[in-house]
């Protein structure tokens, strides 16, 4: 259609020559043009100009010069794209504007599907809860993830693994063991690495394997080959701190191992197991003293009935960390077994001032009710001290029940009979109130 | 931080916006817009730091993720998109919607000055943190680098500007972010690894995309320009 047209159509004058259109003067000149331009009259001009830009393309082609028409009909659409626009100004601002809208709907949009389609797991998320003692900038600051110092980068090798096991396992999706409900080995690897590679304080990416499937048989209950996997890893590596790790894992397999749950909710426990276990909390504290783990030895040597040593772990665990209620608990008890009655009821006293979780109560009613059961009627005060933790607890009856015992008991001195009762009354108040 | 180590920081980003500016077509830019935009770069550090820990910290995605996917994502949809974004937020506000924004270099301009102005803060936090010896490193390849990754988020801000309708201006806005993000999350990708050659080849990455930068600069200097109005023209 183009050849329809001579060089020689439509010339006048002013367009014989492109060179006839000025060019901008300066930027002042540029600005009041644009102003011109974005008026109806000025986008009238600017149609004008679009279709002599269309004409003067058609002549060069019709000569023969097919760059130089597809400059101007490039020019030609472009000037009229701008003229189209300025026939409504309100409308190309709005355009800029609902464009901006349109992205920032798009962004929304993006960081739902993102933080829906990529949710962080429930027992990763789990990292952030607890520390209600810290600001809220220092909760919020925390994720909960390893500083990137210690970030183990993959290696090619990994990567590469990692995909061809993904692109297998999505290949496979309805093949083989995972139908029949038996995870594949590497799965079972993968899910032991997700599940302890970041969990807990001791969360450390350069752990190794021995560590990982340690813990893994530790947790799925087969301890002896879950000892027998840590001891290996000992014996594979120099490195301190991967056997920190390792006499860690060591200690709370043998004491697991030694850990039993009865029907009534408390444990027995292998006093072997708890020697071996402190044996190897011991061994880890010598390489990386955390207070986690001093707390630990502080109950292992309750329980083998080495009450100096206990308190002194529980009070290294708590100089170091002074948040661990549960250590406070285990030194009451101590003092408690060891007759030490007012010593005993002030780091009671001190859990319950600091209103911990309720977890820190139930732990400390349950330790209070193995001394009762393995040693009955021998510690009265003990009825006391599980009287306050369960009345501050919530559970009245056992409060109730554990109180009227201890008022009952002999010897046990006016003071902390007085004392009881006034719990009793306090708390019958607050039961009627309630 | 001493005034000679903050000096030390602010050099590079600043000599690379004199680099870009001395570019640009006829008239030169005005300083004060340019200096604006250097300091909303230096804040979107902020925003930036804010949606990278949301993601991190509410998100399985992560640097340190042991899957695999999640980590190419992390770099990719989390600090890739976040980083430009909070690059193409102070671009919107200041710069997208003056009358005088109207030829494409002026967005190549505008969105290189945002990012060495993001650059220019991380400088300010690694010297701080990591010492002088880093501030080098970074002057070679990571200033550059984020003076590359909004260079064509830069150009689709200004084609969008004077494209003919809001579908239009949006499908720039957003294809010059998606850009942008994948240059920014595969370098990120390339350092993520443990292997040294890998990590070369963000290297090779910062100097395909400063070559590539010089064809935009190119392709900005010789868009058509509406003579009658001194506007630049859309392609």
């Amino acid at each position: 259609m183009h050849n329809d047209h001579t060089p020689l159509e439509d010339k006048s004058p002013e367009e014989g020559d492109s060179s006839s259109e000025a060019p901008s003067s300066g930027p002042r000149e540029a600005a009041r043009k644009v102003s011109q331009e974005s008026s109806p009259e000025g986008s009238q001009e600017g149609i004008l100009r679009a279709s002599r830009h269309y004409r003067r393309g058609n002549r060069f082609f019709a000569s023969g010069m097919g760059d130089k028409a597809l400059h101007e009909w490039k020019h030609a659409a472009s000037i009229w794209r701008s003229a189209e626009a300025a026939k409504h100004p309100l409308r190309k601002g709005m355009g800029n504007l609902m464009a901006v809208l349109g992205l920032l709907i798009t962004v929304v949009v993006f960081y739902n599907l993102l933080f829906t389609m990529f949710p962080r797991q429930d027992d990763d998320q789990m990292l952030l809860m607890g520390g209600e003692s810290r600001s809220w900038w220092e909760r919020f600051l925390d994720t909960g993830r390893d500083q990137q110092e210690n970030w183990q980068r993959l290696g090619i090798r990994e990567w590469w693994d990692q995909l061809r096991r993904s692109w297998k396992e999505d290949s496979s999706h309805h093949a083989g063991r995972r139908e029949m409900g038996l995870p594949t080995v590497e799965k079972r690897w993968e899910d032991l690495l997700r599940r302890y590679g970041n969990w807990g304080p001791q969360f450390n990416y350069s752990m190794d394997y021995n560590l990982v499937s340690g813990y893994g048989l530790s947790r799925m209950g087969e301890y002896q080959r879950s000892v027998a996997i840590f001891e290996k890893g000992l014996l594979s590596t120099d490195k301190p701190e991967k056997r920190a790790d390792l006499f860690q894992g060591l200690a709370n397999t043998h004491y697991y191992f030694g850990y039993n749950l009865q029907e009534d909710g408390l444990a027995k426990y292998d006093l072997e197991m708890v020697r071996k276990a402190s044996q190897a909390y011991e061994e880890s504290i010598k390489i990386r003293p955390v207070p986690l783990s001093f707390g630990n030895l502080g109950w292992m040597h309750y329980l083998l009935g080495n009450y100096e040593q206990a308190i002194d772990y529980s009070l290294k665990a708590l100089r170091m960390n002074d948040r661990l209620d549960y250590v406070r608990l285990n030194i009451g008890l101590v003092h408690l077994v060891q007759n030490n009655i007012t010593e005993s009821f002030r780091y009671y006293s001190a859990v319950i001032s600091r209103n911990p979780p309720q977890e820190v109560y139930l732990g400390g009613i349950t330790d209070l009710r193995e001394l009762i059961r393995d040693n009955p009627g021998r510690h009265p005060f003990s009825y006391l001290m599980l009287g306050l933790l369960a009345a501050k607890d919530g559970q009245y009856d056992l409060a109730e029940d554990s109180l009227t015992r201890f008022v009952t008991s002999p010897n046990i001195g006016q003071r902390w009979r007085v004392m009881a009762m006034r719990i009793l009354d306090q708390m019958t108040t607050t039961e009627l109130e309630r | 931080m001493s005034p000679l180590l903050l000096i030390l920081a602010l050099a590079p980003p600043l000599a690379m916006v004199w680099f870009f500016q001395s570019f640009k077509p006829a008239p030169p830019e005005k300083p004060g817009l340019l200096a604006i935009l250097f300091i909303s770069g230096l804040l979107s550090g902020l925003p930036a730091l804010f949606l990278n820990h949301m993601v991190e910290k509410y998100t399985a995605l992560w640097a340190g993720a042991p899957e695999i996917q999640h980590r190419l994502l992390f770099w990719m949809l989390g600090i890739g998109w976040n980083e430009e974004l909070a690059k193409l937020l102070p671009l919107l506000a200041l710069l997208y919607f003056r009358k005088d924004f109207t030829t494409p270099y002026q967005g190549l301009l505008g969105g290189i000055t945002v990012a060495l102005g993001f650059s220019a803060v991380e400088n300010i936090f690694y010297l701080d943190r990591f010492g002088t010896v880093t501030l080098l490193v970074r002057s070679i390849l990571t200033v550059p680098a984020h003076a590359f990754f909004t260079a064509p988020l830069g150009l689709c801000l200004a084609y969008s500007k004077n494209a003919a309708g809001a579908g239009a201006k949006y499908g720039w806005l957003l294809g010059g972010l998606l850009v942008s993000m994948v240059f920014h999350g595969t370098y990120d990708i390339w350092l993520s690894f443990e292997y040294g050659w890998i990590n070369r080849l963000a290297y090779l990455q910062v100097l395909l995309m400063g070559l590539f930068t010089l064809l935009l600069m190119r392709i900005a200097r010789q868009a058509p320009i509406d003579r009658q109005t001194g506007a630049g023209i859309a392609p």
